[in-house]
């Protein structure tokens, strides 16, 4: 399903030998950090191990491809970092277009590359053995949505949004332990869960179930089953959420997902209506599916994607903090932002 | 053997963690001497223990032990190597015989058929029980082969072969030859030396294979598999295959150049010589599960591939026990669990390296540790039913765990099979209280994923 997706979209495909050229042409400053992080994420994981030479050519491939800022359907994930002509680091400009001339975005593909940003690439190197297969499907794939998963703007099903919906379902479907969470504990499901969003689920779930996983976000060309997902986990342990007394009990209700299956997950959580207690749900209701899925898609997603919640600049720094893992942002600002605005500015 | 509500007593000659505390968690209580009902014990003192000259130490009934007493004949490579041989030879001459005969009763049917006017039969020989192509690499003893070994070598100019001596483990002593003069590492060892320090006049027994110089590569690397089989009897022949095998990585690229052939880094799977590596990770070890090689095979050769992967490593497995089935006495006290060593080559084919009698027991990392617990606790759990079972003559279904019972020669409850055929291709009365078995251990459309 992913090799017809790249044929599909003809994106103009880097080839094999221009991005292992660029490999092995050019040091950028973020290469050091992108295989530190191949070193403390891939390499000491026990399904990704021995990958962990493809995983890094692929995220220095990544890194050198001038296209990738401009084929992100969302929008570059954050703000670049350019450097002038005199290779010092410029001031800060919003979009890549209004580089000056002679600036260079660093590095090349504007996107900054962050703590466990090579785990988007992990699961690729269980699809292909060579780097010329793995690149394009991984570099679609991540421009069409593994880009939104750590995105911050309003563009719709980016990470604000994300993290809205997923807090949203929580409090529809397991609202005791979402309550327990914020009384009585003082946290949020949100703070276990955000992990998981970012990430994908890589490195939190087997290799396979991740996979299929993606599978689904590509054929329902949504990256909203993620915190779908979440939500749904998150209801599937709410009994033991309820239970939990302290801080540490509650993190390790979460530290341990290996052994969810996700995808009969997903389809209880989104299907629980039609599958009801008929043993025989997938031939008599079959064709019901189908009509289910979009209509419950559309009523989950719609409100995410209508309310355009107008985001200040106070409010996305406490989201970065809590994104780059600095310390709980403030319990009042998360409520805030994730609170779906009354008014819809259209 | 005594029944649950008393207490069981083990004995042990490995103080390993994962052996004790399995054996403490069923609440047994230790013993060092002749009074044990089940006795995890090192092939050094099986032997004593089946030793027709001392009397005393024979075992009683419903005393356990978990090694035959010529399990050798399995586990010593030169062994293994030659009495597979003989048993593909045999099974071969076997199978020509059929065929020729099937070919002259066909030819005759299809005869009398003609005559009658009716269609022709077919008649053919089922698949099931053909003997896999070759899956031990060519293998010979020095110094006694030497002189047919180097007519072979002559034979094939470029290629390698892997010397290993035929009584050490961990990869101790081995070196590749690509060239007959290297073999002076072995010819001009000091010689071995017996008790009182006298030079013996035998070079330590070294076996000399093909080397398989285009091992599957993952991430560029080169693994073997580590396969757990338990065998709780050989006549019948029962035979577990236990789901949470492992791969064991190199550390280092592979490489095929000349310049490596003394790298053992490159060549050598084994655990203790990878941790002594630079790079060596102690968060993985170097091990892998087979699952994950499984769905790697899947995504990048397609299901096919892997599910017949999955089925000639079953094969290999069975055929290899079925070779020493003749001739391993079937001691009804016994119990077996082995170490399948198995190398896959680029073409998915299966490649069976040694088998080893008393797999490591050591733990290297987390989820090493929680493997071997739960694979010791599912080795007790058969052993005592399977040995029960024969004992009482009692059938029940079996606590399996995570082994499929991938061969089991007994001829069940009276269903017209065939006996000898895979318990899970016929419709079978004796379902696991887990449901009905629908494909082998590592295929990944079966049941045990």
């Amino acid at each position: 399903m992913i090799a017809d997706y790249t044929h599909h979209y003809s994106l103009r495909v880097l080839s094999a030998e221009e991005a292992a050229r660029g490999i092995c042409e050019w040091e950028w400053l973020t290469d050091d950090v992108l295989r530190l992080d191949v070193a403390e994420h891939c390499a000491n994981d026990v399904s990704y191990f021995p990958f962990d030479e493809l995983v890094e050519a692929l995220v220095l491939a990544l890194s050198r491809d001038c296209e990738v800022g401009q084929l992100c359907e969302s929008g570059l994930p954050q703000v670049p970092l350019v450097a002038d002509a005199a290779g010092a680091l410029a001031v800060q400009t919003s979009e890549l277009r209004e580089v000056r001339a002679g600036g260079q975005a660093m590095p090349p593909s504007g996107v900054v590359p962050f703590k466990g940003f090579s785990n988007y690439a992990c699961p690729f190197a269980f699809l292909a053995d060579r780097l010329e297969t793995a690149y394009p499907i991984f570099r679609s794939f991540y421009c069409r949505h593994l880009c939104r998963l750590h995105t911050i703007s309003d563009h719709p099903e980016t990470l604000l949004s994300l993290c809205a919906l997923f807090e949203q379902l929580v409090v529809s479907t397991a609202p005791r332990a979402a309550q327990h969470l914020q009384f009585v504990l003082d946290s949020s499901p949100l703070r276990y869960a955000f992990h998981w969003i970012v990430t994908g689920f890589v490195g939190s779930l087997p290799a396979e179930e991740v996979l299929q996983l993606w599978d689904r976000v590509l054929g329902f060309d949504s990256v909203a089953l993620v915190p779908i997902l979440a939500a749904a986990i998150v209801a599937l342990r709410s009994k033991l959420i309820l239970a939990a007394r302290r801080p540490e009990e509650v993190q390790l209700v979460f530290s341990d997902i290996s052994c969810v299956k996700a995808i009969p997950l997903l389809q209880s959580f989104l299907f629980a209506h039609e599958l009801g207690a008929d043993a025989n749900w997938r031939t008599e209701h079959g064709s019901v599916l189908s009509a289910a899925l979009a209509a419950k898609k559309a009523a989950l997603v719609a409100p995410i994607l209508e309310a355009k919640a107008s985001i200040g600049e106070h409010d996305v720094g406490a989201l970065s903090r809590l994104f780059r893992g600095e310390g709980p942002a403030s319990t009042d600002t998360v409520e805030i932002l994730l609170q779906p605005q009354g008014d819809c500015n259209a | 053997m005594r029944r649950e509500n008393e207490r069981i007593v083990y004995r042990t000659d490995f103080d390993k963690y994962v052996l004790i505390s399995n054996f403490e968690r069923l609440g047994w209580t230790r013993s060092t001497d002749e009074d044990f009902d089940i006795y995890w014990a090192s092939v050094h003192n099986v032997r004593g223990l089946f030793n027709p000259e001392v009397l005393s130490k024979r075992l009683r009934d419903g005393q356990v032990v978990n090694h035959f007493p010529n399990h050798y004949e399995l586990t010593r490579k030169d062994l293994m190597a030659r009495n597979i041989k003989r048993y593909r030879r045999e099974r071969e001459r076997q199978e020509q015989a059929e065929e020729r005969f099937l070919e002259s009763l066909s030819s005759f049917a299809s005869f009398a058929a003609r005559k009658k006017g009716q269609s022709e039969p077919n008649l053919s020989m089922p698949q099931v029980d053909r003997v896999p192509p070759e899956w031990v690499p060519a293998t010979y003893s020095l110094p006694n082969d030497y002189a047919i070994f180097v007519e072979e070598f002559r034979k094939s100019p470029n290629s390698t072969w892997i010397a290993k001596p035929t009584g050490k483990a961990q990869g101790r002593g081995i070196f590749l030859v690509s060239k007959l003069n290297q073999l002076k590492r072995w010819s001009n060892a000091p010689k071995e030396k017996n008790q009182q320090g006298q030079p013996l006049p035998f070079r330590e027994p070294y076996i000399i294979s093909r080397y398989i110089s285009n091992p599957l590569l993952v991430g560029g690397k080169k693994f073997d598999m580590r396969l757990y089989v338990l065998v709780t009897s050989y006549r019948p022949l029962k035979v577990f295959l236990y789901r949470g095998g492992f791969c064991r990585f190199c550390v280092e690229q592979y490489s095929t150049d000349v310049a490596e052939i003394d790298n053992i880094f490159v060549h050598l799977t084994n655990v203790a010589i990878q941790k002594q590596a630079e790079d060596y990770n102690e968060q993985h070890g170097g091990k892998w599960a087979i699952s994950d090689l499984m769905l790697f095979i899947e995504s990048t050769r397609g299901r096919a591939a892997s599910e017949k992967l999955a089925s000639d490593m079953e094969q290999i497995i069975v055929h290899t026990l079925k070779a020493v089935q003749g001739i391993i006495v079937n001691d009804k006290h016994c119990f077996e669990m082995y170490g399948f060593d198995v190398l896959i080559d680029k073409d998915l084919r299966p490649w069976l390296l040694e088998v080893n009698a008393s797999p490591s027991m050591t733990t290297t990392t987390e989820d090493d540790r929680l493997l071997k617990l739960r694979l010791i606790n599912d080795v007790l759990n058969i052993a005592i039913q399977e040995k029960r079972g024969q004992l009482e003559g009692c059938d029940d279904d079996l606590i399996l765990g995570d082994f499929a019972c991938i061969f089991d020669e007994k001829p069940k409850v009276n269903l017209g099979t065939r006996s000898g055929e895979d318990p899970r291709s016929e419709r079978n009365e004796r379902s696991s209280s887990r449901g009905p078995r629908r494909s082998n251990s590592f295929s990944r459309t079966g049941y045990w994923r």
